[in-house]
């Protein structure tokens, strides 16, 4: 091309001010290739477009460059003017000197010679501009809804009352959205629900409306009138097509959780539809993952599982759902370290759910064993040796598994630890045979005085696998001067001595050296076996004491003196009977490896007690005798069994290993899981099946839902025995929880996991429609256009401290607000204050609660609020008419129809009153709540008392809305609302052709206005449907075959999926339909193979040239 | 009809470019919610009208101090003078607007033209002329610190300490800056101080208005600071804090300020300084202003005092943390008096002294000052206390050397 026409847009003044135009056409005029430029006050009106087109005659022009605003605006404008005068479209090209040069700049002189140089790099451009072909897309004429919000049902229903097919696609399980929520709607106080739902059932029975209810976007392909969705159907665990609705399933489920819908003012089941006019009408479970508790559990039992029955008084399928994971009921609900209960989300409030008492009440209920259901018999057989808590877990899980397990052991009493090493007083025979009992009923064969010399050979002696689990009994010394005294005694062996019944010799003045529970054991076991003084001697403080805080209480109640921070350094006898002991006063210094301070001595500090018994409870470490010489079992240098730690298998195949052999002296629960693990360990070992796959601990669940003001933060108190009465006896200490304990403890529980698959609502459903393994499903649509419609949510109140909220039940949020409004809401539509039910006669409405705030918020107007919070004080006025409506608010902006009306209506005929001042605080005062601030009008400082304060939060995109927008790369502003493509002029339009957008995820408005948003995208759809193809811009990538190496770089940059390898040719291939043209293949592409039609590398340099002065 | 007030003005430009040209900026923001004048701590002693978000406004009009009458702009000036700098308003404000830049814009024209309280008048003469506000001599800045063997500063040392006036001279404050001095010692760190050289950081003159001497006297410190080469500087005032960190860049002295309870706690981290004997009292922390809303400091104080044995750590319900309440001494109000029943350190106490609390720790000299006459007046028994001094007591007697 070399006769470019070039013509100079004023602009009105936007561009001539800071651009001096009359030199810039003598300037551009003289460039080469130029052979006429001209200037005009408004080149984008009919007079300027009519002068393009003439000259473009007269002069012969083959190529033209307007400079003016940016192509978005008008270079379709101008394309369309040059091609009615004869020239083809893209043959014109725009020079942008308003918003990157006059708009930018104030220098005249600067900004000319940059106005100068854009334009002759266009000119240059366009000189090597081909003439091009728009491509021609055909139009899939159905159309993707996304989100089923008022927004979203009105232009659903808009599209297929035209008759085009609409995919509907909500997230939550019913569609309605927000404004399901809502009791009346303003200005009219029209019923919500009432002119709602028929829309709502509409959307399902629709013949052209698919709707998937509880499913998201999962991934969007494809561009304009083409787009190809992928939709996540969430699992359900409910058959759709079965469920009818009936409700049988929730008063089965156990498990409650707070329920968003009431905007947690009510709770819901784990089994739940949001509300009874859902639709579709079909409940689902909420299941979120593994909660902290179950966690925290080495043996993984469904903590939370039973905590609900326990709730709902079902005492028997709880200890059924326990023992699933745990045979051993009663002595875990007595002395497991309860790391459930460390990790219970109710510690960061306050006491955790006393997880473990009510574990033991409900095995203290049991009155009969229920006859256990045999599985399948299998045909091999195990050994395992010893029966303490680790041997007896691993037979009875394999025998639940059908294998016939029989157990080894020495002494001629079952039970291991449990049995010799805690006290009666913590844990009663009776309780601990209950649990034995029970692993018996399921066919585990126990011998007693049977010790087994050499495990190795049991493999050649019939057994198909060996479980060792003989413990740790060795006792540790302290390695000091006389220890080899009479009336020195070990810890364990002092135990043992007394839970068998032995005779033991106690004195009347007792030490105890150790700081672990069977320290204070031995300490509390020696003042039943006589001894007057007992003291503990331990050298660190009682914050690091490693013992349970619960038994370390109880002892002090019992008179036993605690000496802290001391160690003994000698024991002192007369005629090798033991008189006194030396210690050594210790500090603590800086923490070990164990996190725990370190004790030092401090020199000089010696110091000597009397003493007549001393017992020693440092810990113990395994005997490993009974191993062969030369065995294939390895150990370690602590005298322990190496085991894999996933399998439990030892170094000998078909030998695990497990408790206190393995890990040294450690807790009940800790052997039985090791038990549990080596029983699918052997099981998997058994038929052959890799041991270690997919045995990984399975995550915390993530989302939690809280309840909006946590309260009951002190747990449920057992009764214990008086102190008085444990005098020379060892009846249990530990009363237990009464039922009606039992309960109330169970109900503070968060259902941190929510559905538990205890499976009562398996039993309950006539229907069979629960389906607990169901996964999520991924189904595939393809549409020609997509309305985003995923609405809004309320910034949360929590982030606005001085108001209270979170903090006081009586302080809520505007939507909360209209649940008590509402007929189906939490109250009935009975105003209640959420933290005593009664009716409160004075509420504080108080407007721009995060909004109108840059500093620490918002800064934008939500623009609802105003005219909700006039609603609410209006309605509020209606059902308490002897009540004081007091709304605080800066500014009332009641722009729309019959809006001042409605707010005139709720002050003169409701004396609704108006303070205009933005609150401080809101505090409590006595029952009700204070409200400060001033009154800015009167200039009054003003403390308002009040029963209940209404927050109207500020309105911000749904988490969808943000998660959509950067899944599918639509536009957003810095608040994450979706950008139109014009504020004015495409106002439903997003940037991205083929997106459009309604309702509150493009900014917040109210219903009326959502509405005719709906209908309006649905109208832009449907202009695109009426169009049997649409044209594309052609300035697509070409290849250049004979560079292309196909080295793939631009297939993964494509953000389009455009791209494949033609195998056969080993080149790269363009979907010309996919091409957006964007260019990152172009940047990517290392040999210069793509290139871009209308803008080649050619075109680029020449460009840089002109603009360097080259 | 002589002498009859007319209450209808206008606009006065000149008085709001002056006050703009001053610092006061943010006026033209405010849209006048009002929020302001219910965080002021004046709203919480309920006796004195003090609406600050007249402020803006009446600067755009040109209201301030415009009146003609003798008794009326001496009211004014009294308002003008009520405001403590606390900075609740800003932390609270929606719009960010700095309230007491404001005021001080109106305060740098009132010292201008001489009319603003005597106390203050005075204050800043002393500091002027002998570099503190105590009007002490000069030679004697240094005694406590010679009492205890604290050497002078030199340039090989870590930090200098800067203990501010209040602790410097006041017989009570001497044991804060003693006990920080003994701490550092303790934590085995290398510090001196500049003694004689040494001049008040200047931040409450500053907020009355004088900036002339301000800058005077922050210049004279910077010139000494920068000739003894001082590099981190351990304050144990807030206010000397902010005025470091933030005020004296402006005039070129950029030092690493430090303040002292940040300082130790991260001696407590690394195991440079041990608390171990037991306190065995009930503790309520109360935020100095200047140390939390402005400087954002909250926790180290809390961290201190939770690590130390046998020490119960209580909190003022609803008023902690950035919602404390100011002990009336900023921006010069340690030096002015108001009517009984117009302080804001009787309402502050009651409020500490409500959570049952046997000691008041603070970590600002003001505020210390403050409530140590308060105790005293209103006859409480109860201890108040720097936090530097409650972790001096827990190192144990046996640590002291």
């Amino acid at each position: 091309m070399n006769r470019v026409g070039v013509f100079i847009c004023h602009c009105g003044r936007n561009i001539s001010t800071t651009v001096d135009i009359d030199k810039l056409v003598k300037e551009i005029g003289a460039h080469p290739g130029v052979v006429h430029c001209e200037d005009y006050k408004y080149m984008c009106s009919d007079p300027g477009q009519v002068i393009i087109k003439e000259k473009l005659k007269e002069k012969d022009l083959d190529a033209i460059v307007v400079a003016s605003c940016s192509p978005l605006l008008h270079e379709v404008t101008f394309r369309r003017a040059i091609q009615e005068a004869g020239l083809n479209p893209y043959l014109l090209e725009m020079a942008n000197i308003r918003e990157q040069c006059s708009w930018i700049h104030a220098d005249v002189t600067e900004a000319t010679k940059k106005a100068s140089e854009i334009i002759k790099a266009t000119v240059e451009k366009v000189k090597y501009n081909d003439a091009l072909e728009p491509a021609k897309i055909p139009v899939n004429p159905r159309a993707l809804v996304v989100g089923a919000g008022i927004a979203g049902i009105q232009a659903a229903i808009d599209i297929a009352n035209s008759g085009y097919e609409v995919v509907l696609v909500e997230r939550s399980p019913s569609v309605g959205g927000h404004m399901a929520q809502l009791s009346e709607t303003f200005p009219t106080l029209d019923c919500s629900q009432c002119i709602l739902t028929p829309k709502m059932v509409d959307v399902s029975h629709h013949e052209k409306i698919k709707l998937y209810a509880y499913s998201e976007i999962e991934e969007v392909a494809g561009s304009v009138g083409n787009f190809r969705v992928k939709i996540r159907r969430k699992a359900s665990y409910v058959d759709g097509n079965k469920c009818n609705g009936c409700t049988d399933c929730d008063p089965a489920c156990p498990v409650l959780m707070a329920n968003e819908f009431d905007g947690y003012l009510s709770q819901r089941k784990a089994i739940y539809r949001p509300f009874p006019q859902a639709v579709p009408n079909v409940y689902t479970i909420d299941k979120r993952g593994v909660p902290p508790c179950r966690a925290a559990c080495p043996a993984g039992v469904n903590v939370q599982g039973y905590v609900a029955l326990v709730s709902q008084g079902k005492f028997k399928e709880a200890l059924a759902l326990e023992r699933e994971d745990n045979p051993f009921a009663s002595v875990c609900g007595r002395v497991c370290t309860h790391q459930c209960e460390t990790e219970c989300k109710r510690t960061e409030f306050g006491d955790a759910v006393s997880i473990r008492a009510i574990k033991r009440f409900i095995s203290d209920f049991e009155e009969l064993l229920p006859e256990p259901e045999q599985s399948q018999p299998k045909h091999q057989k195990v050994a395992v040796v010893g029966a303490g808590p680790s041997g007896l877990s691993c037979a009875y899980f394999l025998a639940k598994l059908g294998y016939k397990a029989t157990v080894f052991e020495a002494l001629p009493i079952v039970g291991g630890m449990l049995v010799t090493g805690i006290p009666e007083f913590r844990l009663p025979r009776k309780m601990l045979e209950q649990d034995i009992d029970y692993i018996k009923s399921w066919g585990v064969d126990i011998e007693t005085e049977h010790r087994i010399e050499d495990p190795e050979k049991l493999l050649e002696n019939g057994f198909d696998a060996v479980y060792l689990s003989s413990g740790a009994h060795v006792e540790r010394k302290l390695d000091v001067d006389g220890e080899d005294l009479k009336g020195v005694f070990y810890g364990i062996d002092f135990l043992r001595r007394v839970n068998l019944r032995d005779e033991v010799e106690v004195g009347a003045n007792v030490a105890v050296i150790g700081g672990g529970n069977s320290a204070i054991d031995a300490a509390r076991t020696a003042l039943r076996s006589g001894a007057k003084e007992v003291t503990i001697v331990y050298r660190r403080s009682l914050k690091e004491m490693p013992a349970d805080r619960d038994e370390i209480d109880e002892a002090m109640k019992e008179g036993i003196n605690v000496r802290f921070l001391a160690t003994p350094t000698a024991f002192i006898g007369d005629t090798g009977v033991l008189r006194e002991m030396k210690c050594i006063q210790m500090r603590l210094g800086v923490p070990d490896d164990s996190g725990r301070r370190r004790p030092e001595p401090i020199p000089g500090s010696e110091f000597t007690i009397a003493v007549d018994t001393v017992i020693v409870t440092i810990g113990q470490s395994p005997d490993l005798s009974y191993l062969p010489d030369g065995t294939k079992i390895k150990t370690s240098k602590w005298n322990s069994i190496i085991v894999d730690d996933t399998t439990k298998q030892t170094s000998m195949p078909g030998v695990f290993a497990g408790g206190d052999v393995v890990r040294g002296p450690d807790t009940v629960i800790w052997a039985i899981s090791d038990g549990k693990e080596a029983a699918i360990s052997i099981d998997r070992y058994l038929i052959d099946v890799d041991m270690a796959d997919n045995r990984a601990k399975p995550e915390v669940v993530k989302k939690i839902t809280l309840p909006r003001v946590v309260k009951n933060n002190v747990h449920e108190k057992a009764q214990t025995l008086p102190a008085a009465e444990r005098v020379g006896n060892f009846s249990e200490v530990n009363l237990g929880l009464t039922a009606a304990q039992a309960k109330a403890e169970a109900l503070r529980c968060f259902a941190c996991g929510g559905c538990t698959e205890c499976r009562e609502c398996e039993k309950a459903c006539q229907q069979d429609a629960i389906v607990h393994a169901m996964k999520d499903e991924l189904v595939e649509e393809e549409v020609g256009a997509i309305i985003v419609a995923t609405g809004y949510e309320l910034y949360p109140v929590e982030k606005v401290r001085e108001y209270g909220a979170g903090k006081y039940e009586d302080v809520i949020d505007g939507l909360q607000f209209e649940r008590l409004l509402s007929a189906s809401g939490p109250t009935q539509g009975e105003i209640r204050r959420p933290s005593d039910g009664s009716i409160p006669k004075r509420i504080a409405f108080i407007s721009c609660v995060g909004s109108r705030d840059s500093e620490h918020h918002l800064p934008y107007c939500s623009k609802i609020c105003c005219m909700y919070n006039t609603k609410h004080a209006l309605l509020y006025k209606e059902r308490v008419p002897d009540g004081e409506a007091i709304v605080f608010s800066i500014d009332v902006r009641t722009a729309g129809k019959d809006y001042e009306e409605f707010f005139m209506r709720a002050k003169e005929d409701e004396n609704v009153l108006y303070v205009r001042g933005k609150p401080s605080r809101v505090m409590r005062e006595g029952k009700g709540l204070v409200v400060w601030t001033a009154d800015t009008l009167t200039g009054r400082p003003l403390k308002v008392k009040c029963d209940m304060v209404v927050l109207a939060m500020a309105v911000i995109p749904s988490v969808e809305t943000t998660e959509l927008a950067k899944k599918l790369r639509i536009q957003t502003n810095i608040h994450g609302f979706l950008s139109e493509a014009h504020p004015k002029l495409r106002p439903v339009e997003s940037l991205v052709p083929g997106f459009f957008l309604a309702g509150c995820a493009q900014t917040p408005k109210d219903i009326p206005e959502s509405v005719a948003q709906a209908s309006a995208a649905a109208a832009k759809a449907l202009e695109m449907f009426s169009k049997k193809e649409l044209t594309a811009e052609p300035m697509v990538v070409v290849i250049d075959e004979e560079m292309c190496s196909g080295c793939k770089l631009c297939v993964v940059t494509c953000p389009y999926e455009a791209r494949e390898i033609d195998e056969e040719k080993k080149i790269v291939r363009i979907n010309e339909a996919l091409c957006m043209g964007c260019g990152c293949c172009v940047a990517a592409c290392p040999s210069g193979a793509s290139q871009q039609k209308n803008l080649v590398e050619n075109q680029i340099s020449r460009m840089v040239e002109v603009i360097l002065g080259e | 009809m002589a002498n009859k007030k007319n209450i209808v003005v206008e606009i006065n430009p000149e008085i709001r470019e002056a006050l703009v040209e001053m610092g006061a900026v943010d006026a033209y923001k405010c849209y006048q919610c009002g929020k302001c004048a219910s965080v002021c701590p004046w709203f919480q002693v309920g006796t004195y009208e003090f609406l600050v978000f007249r402020f803006p406004l009446e600067t755009v009009l040109g209201l301030i101090a415009s009146s003609e009458d003798k008794d009326d702009l001496a009211r004014e000036v009294d308002k003008i003078y009520r405001c403590v700098g606390c900075e609740a308003c800003v932390d609270q404000c929606p719009l960010g607007v700095k309230m007491p830049h404001i005021l001080r814009s109106a305060r740098r024209i009132l010292v201008d033209f001489g009319s603003y309280p005597e106390n203050l008048k005075s204050v800043v003469q002393k500091i002027r002329n002998v570099g503190n506000p105590l009007g002490e001599p000069r030679e004697k800045r240094a005694d406590w610190a010679e009492e205890i063997g604290v050497k002078d500063y030199s340039e090989e040392m870590e930090i200098l300490y800067f203990a501010c006036c209040l602790p410097s001279y006041d017989t009570r404050l001497k044991n804060v800056a003693k006990a920080t001095a003994f701490l550092l010692k303790r934590a085995g760190v290398s510090f001196g101080i500049l003694g004689a050289k040494e001049s008040c950081c200047g931040e409450a003159i500053r907020r009355v208005g004088a900036e002339s001497v301000y800058q005077e006297t922050a210049r004279s410190n910077i010139g000494n600071f920068k000739e003894s080469g001082v590099k981190k500087v351990l304050v144990s005032s807030p206010h000397c804090y902010v005025t470091f960190q933030k005020e004296y860049p402006d005039l070129g002295g950029e030092f690493d300020a430090v303040h002292s309870t940040e300082f130790f706690w991260k001696c407590i981290e690394q195991g440079k300084i041990l608390p171990k004997k037991s306190f065995g009292k009930k503790v309520v922390y109360h935020d100095p202003c200047t140390l939390g809303r402005q400087s954002g400091i909250y926790d180290a104080p809390r961290n201190i005092l939770g690590s130390i044995p046998d020490l119960e750590l209580l909190e003022v319900e609803d008023f902690s943390r950035n919602l404390s309440l100011c002990c009336g001494a900023g921006s010069g109000a340690l030096w002015i008096d108001w009517p009984k029943g117009e302080r804001m350190a009787d309402i502050r106490i009651k409020q500490l002294v409500d959570t049952g609390a046997d000691v008041i720790a603070v970590a600002c000299p003001y505020c210390l000052q403050m409530f140590e006459e308060t105790v005293k007046a209103m006859n409480l028994n109860v201890q108040v206390m720097d936090v530097s001094e409650i972790l001096f007591e827990s190192l144990g007697e046996d640590e002291v050397r």
